[in-house]
């Protein structure tokens, strides 16, 4: 079920309608039946995926605590020495970590086949000759829910946090329909608490709720929606175009994938505030970054925090990493530690996270070329600073500011390169026609307008990115949210007005049109 | 001790030092390469072992806490 659909709004109004009169201890049950009502219309054979995922993770987390529990228990029987204790904590920890590996190989297999299980059975087919099929269930937010359940079972066996003893809360946290086609990556001790303090939508929370999700249905429909229309065209017909156009739909693409994910973001994140579960935060404006390190702390947030708090650190910790420390600290130096140390951790969470997004090898070169740029402005910033000073400019002025704000977005608009195009090859292709011809008279031949959008529908598509920019401009500074809610009644409505008119007017629909899917559900 | 995680910490980013707060990492303070940067010298420096489930706002929060902290790997 799209979240921008008529089967959804109906969905929506029966659940707020139950959920605003039930009783508030209750009102977590209403959340998670319809929140397995919302998974089972994707498929019923879906929803068998994630109880089965729910119940291997439930059992994981409480025998774990189980085994750490016995720990306290043999170490409060008796004063025990810290090298008695630190032995027992191993012993212990051993236990702990055979029922980890075991819920992790199931959980990271089942998230495996499921997306690499027809390029794994064509591999077969390929070396062994043989003529295997498999009928592959791809379960609604797999990526989203099995991520967000690797990080709960470390947590609990890392004894960061208690687990959940009710397992149709944690079910719920896992389930919970805002967050579960396309994240955000929610931490579920952040989600359990929230489930004891649920009430009845006061008008604040409403208000605001519905701001949100009006932000985010403009974003959807009015920019990326639109977009997409002149991106899918000029990338499906690769051999049709050249020159100028393609860094345009490069241009396009990047404010489209971030109006949809944010858009998405800001409805779902509008719906649970509605709730009264308030969800992790997925963006801070990224395209005010002034380096690639910076736009990833503020794009998906909640994917990079997960990967930063369950692979990097671990890696960095690692005996592995100790020792490839001490090594490279022998042969080149501290120079050759600090080497090691911030480029295998880091080059390995981006070889995961473009695995994350995708299949195909694109998508690896993707997340190397992120890889690449970030340990890259790690390791040079010294280098950098020196420069800076040698050619006397002023980091702090705003022109340089703008300058590496544009720069960051210049190299995600290229990283785009990897993404729109079917494959590699089309990539490629892609970058050899942009440079085939510097075709400018685009922009007065009329011959822009024949990808989708025609002229009144491209300045819009203009028109509405650089409102966008100004908005998120003024959101660095001030909330508005509150700004909007300490406005008079009149001003205060006739903003909504203003917004619900823009997405109903320039909206895209009409005849056949088809809904756009929103762009990460796919991951 | 203390002196040695100070000119560590300030290696990273002298803010750190007078920071008030209970959470740097939040904070803006010090970033990801900053985290690992401060876990590797003091596991250098101290001869000691940091797990993963030890790098908590509750251990890097602040100056304090790594002072906290790092005294009770060292005496363990």
């Amino acid at each position: 079920m799209n979240y921008i659909s008529l089967s959804f709004a109906i969905f929506l109004i029966s659940l707020l309608t139950v959920y605003a009169l039930t009783p508030n201890q209750h009102k977590w049950k209403v959340l998670l039946l319809f929140s397995i009502i919302f998974y089972a219309m994707s498929g019923l054979d879906k929803l068998l995926f994630i109880l089965g995922t729910s119940l291997i993770v439930d059992a994981a987390a409480l025998r774990m605590d189980k085994i750490w529990t016995e720990f306290d228990n043999a170490c409060g029987e008796e004063q025990l020495q810290a090298s008695t204790k630190r032995e027992l904590k191993k012993k212990y920890a051993k236990r702990s970590r055979q029922i980890l590996s075991i819920a992790l190989f199931l959980c990271i297999g089942i998230l495996f086949w499921c997306k690499y299980g027809v390029k794994t059975v064509s591999f077969i087919n390929r070396t062994a000759g043989t003529s295997l099929t498999a009928k592959i269930i791809v379960p609604l937010g797999i990526s989203y829910y099995t991520f967000s359940s690797i990080g709960y079972l470390l947590d609990v066996y890392w004894r960061k946090v208690c687990p959940s003893s009710s397992y149709p809360r944690l079910l719920l946290c896992m389930i919970y329909f805002p967050h579960i086609a396309e994240g955000p990556i929610s931490r579920y001790n952040r989600l359990l608490p929230q489930l004891d303090t649920l009430t009845f939508p006061s008008y604040t929370r409403f208000t605001y709720g519905l701001q949100l999700m009006l932000w985010g249905c403009f974003k959807k429909m009015v920019i990326a929606d639109r977009l997409a229309i002149f991106v899918n065209n000029v990338f499906n017909d690769i051999e049709a175009n050249e020159g100028l156009i393609f860094p345009i739909a490069l241009i396009f693409g990047a404010f489209q994938m971030y109006t949809d994910f944010s858009g998405c973001m800001d409805i779902v994140t509008g719906i649970s505030d509605i709730l009264g579960i308030q969800l992790d935060k997925n963006f801070q404006h990224p395209f005010f970054s002034q380096s690639a390190a910076e736009f990833w702390r503020r794009w998906h947030i909640t994917l990079g925090t997960w990967f930063k708090d369950y692979v990097y650190i671990p890696i960095t910790t690692s005996s592995f990493m100790r020792r490839l420390r001490k090594l490279s600290s022998k042969k080149f130096g501290d120079k050759g530690s600090k080497y090691m140390l911030t480029t295998v951790p880091t080059m390995t969470v981006w070889l995961l996270t473009g695995i994350w997004h995708g299949t195909g090898k694109n998508y690896i070169v993707w997340g190397l070329y992120w890889g690449i740029l970030i340990v890259s402005g790690e390791l040079l910033s010294d280098k950098l600073n020196i420069l800076s000073e040698r050619l006397h400019i002023n980091t702090n002025r705003m022109e340089w500011r703008v300058f590496r704000t544009l720069r960051t977005f210049t190299l995600y608009a290229i990283g785009g390169l990897a993404l729109f195009p079917k494959n590699l090859e089309a990539s490629l292709l892609v970058a050899k026609r942009i440079f085939s011809t510097f075709n400018i008279w685009i922009f007065w031949d009329q011959s822009l307008y024949s990808h989708g959008l025609d002229r009144r529908n491209f300045i819009l598509a203009v028109l509405s990115i650089l409102f966008l920019l100004l908005a998120d401009a003024a959101a660095e500074r001030v909330n508005v949210r509150e700004k909007i809610a300490k406005r008079n009644i009149v001003i205060r409505w006739c903003i909504y007005y203003i917004g619900i008119l823009a997405v109903l007017i320039f909206g895209i629909y009409g005849p056949g049109y088809d809904p756009q899917a929103f762009v990460y559900q796919q991951f | 001790m203390e002196e040695k995680i100070i000119k560590m910490l300030q290696e990273i980013n002298e803010d750190i030092i007078d920071y008030q707060g209970e959470n740097m990492l939040a904070d803006d303070l010090i970033d990801s390469f900053g985290i690992i940067q401060i876990i590797a010298n003091l596991e250098d420096a101290f001869d000691i072992e940091i797990d993963a489930a030890d790098v908590t706002t509750e251990n890097f929060g602040n100056k304090n806490k790594i002072f906290g902290f790092i005294k009770s790997l060292i005496t363990e």
